[in-house]
């Protein structure tokens, strides 16, 4: 039972850490980025790059990648999404075909293989509560908190972060009072590619890099977007742990066979029963009425 | 007049260009290698194609009816094996590869054993002798020996999925054996291939004695086997059986590291094969049993596998790291220039006859195919191919533990099972 809560936790963590970058941009621009999962990827590729080919401190290498995909946000927005925002059925199309195409040019370039691995931050395990954990999971936990913590500082005491506050609350109101869309929109994409880079960083030591990731993350993203709400932080945290928790109950009782079956479900029951998600307000109006 | 020698430097250069890397005259054999090529398995052999048509060119190459002519490979990705791509796509790229190149032979082939066994027919209506060395599903031949006349151009050289558990169960065998575990934890993912060597491997330990303590499979994208292992642990299994060809085992084995599972790790995880793996993994996989084939692993017993390895790593800078199929496709090109000099003609019939009277001996061991035109697998390098158990040992060796003529070792417990 020890052991499900620590790893349950563990999960949970992993999957806020995952789905916060996808969501606060979606609660600032309104845009659906389903490049999200390349860009998660490539800046685990762009810190392995920059850690084995050309052998910076990893601290650093992490820093530069996590500052690079962020810029590479900000071109996706300026270069192909300035034009069709508003137009969701657009965004999809250009973020997702956009993500695609970053992944296949990754398959074609050649980074495939089980060759492609990040050190962990920490290297080895301790024992808590009767259950041996890594220093890896734990720091993830311990960024997940932090990273939260800093998103709070950054959209309450300072500018960019209360104008983005004031875009996801009313964009036309925003713009009475200043606050320019476009720029704020196009900051909100690069600071969601930086977090997705940074969730691929910790996350990815775990594991190898494989351009499969790319893809796989999305649709976890996606459902723990679509259960909690996609502009509600709270939503997202809320939805990670009912994800994280079931999937470890679902594997321990039934078969690891059955997890993917839960997200699925998850996503089906509350586009039928609450479309917003459970703590979200996008299509609060149509749901009462 | 100032452009005659401008002229006459192109007509070298373009004489360079053609007919010198051939290094033999006379047209091109063709051989196709289709095949999932953004794949280890699949890179690698092409590679080992590669090598052994420069190293066949370089001699002139190969002698049909009194005539030189050199080896030419062309290849097609079909992306077999990757999300989404469905095997009429890969079949479709098999076929334009035929009709573009029009090759004689082909080499390899598709990464999963659905894609090979829907390109038999193909390969058939063509009537191109086909060398798989890849995909492991026994179907393979059984279709060959249930419609002979129809599939008898397709032989396949790596171990399919019987011969690989034959091997594998003689590492479990050295296990009951030295330390006395019998209670087992099977480990699959979610494919076909390796639920049907999970399900043999049960039959088997059942029969001998063992007790399955657990029998999962799981999605091949898991991100985390905490609650399995956990599970592992409760359950007090000895030696966790894991299958499956996907990347999560590297998520799997540093879990039961950290996680401390007082069970030995072995199974098929091409994953952690290669010898670069240990400084990938920074000597984390010490104490994984696993298996490969001869040539991607270099054998006393076999001294072509380790010329073969040796002459890879020198071309290509680094040696094989996939689990199988590059010493066999090395050793496939070889089968077909043997062959097609002893017929004297590029008639597939007649290649066809002369490749299943093959006895050579190859990076994988002695190469002779079955009735069925599976290549023999066994214990004897000097009878049949080979297939290796290895255990990860420090200082980042593979040191083979089974079968007795190519141990070099023997297996030993991870560090925190032997203090308990």
């Amino acid at each position: 039972m020890m052991g499900m809560l620590v790893y349950g936790t563990v999960n949970s963590c992993i999957l806020v850490l995952m789905a916060i970058g996808f969501s606060l941009t979606f609660g600032i621009s309104g845009i659906a980025n389903f490049a999200y999962g390349a860009l998660y990827i490539t800046g685990a590729y762009l810190a392995w790059h920059f850690l084995n080919s050309l052998g910076l401190f990893y601290p650093l290498s992490i820093a530069i990648s996590v500052l690079i995909t962020g810029l590479i946000g900000v071109v996706i927005y300026r270069g192909f999404l300035f034009r069709v925002r508003g137009i969701p059925l657009s965004e999809v199309i250009v973020t997702f075909g956009l993500g695609t195409g970053m992944l296949e040019a990754y398959r074609s370039i050649g980074l495939t293989g089980h060759g492609y691995k990040l050190p962990p931050f920490v290297d080895g395990s301790l024992e808590l509560f009767g259950v041996y954990i890594d220093y890896q999971r734990l720091i993830i936990i311990g960024l997940g908190i932090v990273l939260l913590l800093l998103l709070w500082v950054f959209t309450h005491h300072t500018k960019l972060g209360l104008a983005f506050r004031g875009m996801a609350q009313e964009e036309e109101t925003a713009l009475a009072f200043g606050i320019e869309p476009e720029s704020t929109a196009q900051a909100s994409f690069g600071v969601g590619a930086g977090l997705a880079a940074v969730a691929g960083v910790a996350v990815l030591p775990l594991s190898l890099l494989n351009v499969e990731d790319g893809s796989n993350i999305l649709i976890l993203v996606l459902a723990v977007g679509i259960v909690g709400g996609l502009e509600s932080t709270f939503g997202i945290i809320t939805a990670s742990f009912i994800f994280g928790f079931s999937q470890i109950i679902v594997s321990t009782y039934l078969s690891p066979l059955y997890s993917p079956v839960v997200t699925l479900v998850s996503i089906v029951l509350i586009l039928t029963l609450k479309p917003s998600g459970l703590f979200g307000s996008s299509k609060e109006l149509e749901e009462r009425v | 007049m100032k452009k005659k020698p401008l002229w006459a430097v192109c007509s070298i250069l373009v004489l360079w260009i053609y007919v010198v890397p051939c290094g033999a005259g006379g047209e091109p054999i063709v051989l196709g290698l289709p095949s999932s090529l953004g794949y280890l398995e699949a890179y690698e052999s092409k590679n080992s194609a590669q090598l052994a048509i420069e190293e066949i060119n370089a001699k002139g190459g190969v002698k049909v009816g009194g005539e030189m002519r050199p080896l030419k490979l062309v290849w097609a990705d079909t992306r077999d094996s990757e999300p989404g791509i469905p095997i009429s796509e890969a079949l479709m790229a098999y076929e334009k590869l035929i009709l573009q190149h029009t090759p004689t032979a082909i080499i390899a082939g598709f990464l999963t054993s659905e894609a090979l066994l829907a390109s038999m027919d193909i390969t058939s209506k063509h009537k191109l002798p086909f060398l798989a060395t890849i995909p492991m599903s026994p179907k393979f031949q059984e279709k060959v020996a249930k419609n002979y006349d129809a599939y008898k151009y397709c032989f396949r050289l790596c171990y399919d999925a019987p011969s690989f558990t034959k091997t594998y169960l003689g590492a479990l065998q050295l296990i009951n054996k030295d330390f006395g575990f019998n209670r087992a934890f099977v480990m699959t993912e979610e494919a076909l291939w390796a639920k049907a060597i999970g399900n043999i491997s049960m039959q088997w330990m059942k029969k001998q004695g063992w007790t399955i303590t657990g029998n999962h499979s799981f999605p091949k994208a898991t991100s985390d086997f905490s609650s399995t292992l956990l599970k592992i642990k409760n359950t007090q299994t000895q030696v966790i059986v894991f299958i499956s060809s996907m990347p999560s085992v590297v998520i799997f084995a540093d879990q039961w590291r950290n996680m401390r599972v007082p069970a030995l790790l072995t199974g098929l995880l091409p994953a952690l094969c290669g010898d670069e793996n240990w400084k990938i993994h920074s000597g984390k996989i010490n104490g994984i049993v696993n298996v490969v084939e001869a040539g991607c692993i270099p054998v006393k017993a076999i001294p072509e596998s380790q010329a073969f390895y040796d002459a890879y790593k020198k071309r290509f800078g680094k040696a094989p790291q996939a689990s199988h199929a590059t010493g066999a496709t090395y050793d496939a090109v070889y089968i077909l220039k043997d062959g097609i000099e002893r017929a004297g003609t590029l008639d597939p019939d007649k290649i066809v006859a002369e490749i299943e009277k093959t006895d050579r001996k190859g990076s994988i061991g002695r190469v002779r195919f079955g009735k069925d035109h599976q290549v023999i697998f066994g214990k004897d390098p000097q009878k049949e191919a080979l297939s290796v158990d290895f255990q990860w040992q420090q200082p980042g060796k593979r040191v083979p533990v089974y079968p007795p003529i190519a141990a070099t070792g023997k297996i030993l417990l991870p560090d925190w099972m032997k203090k308990k």
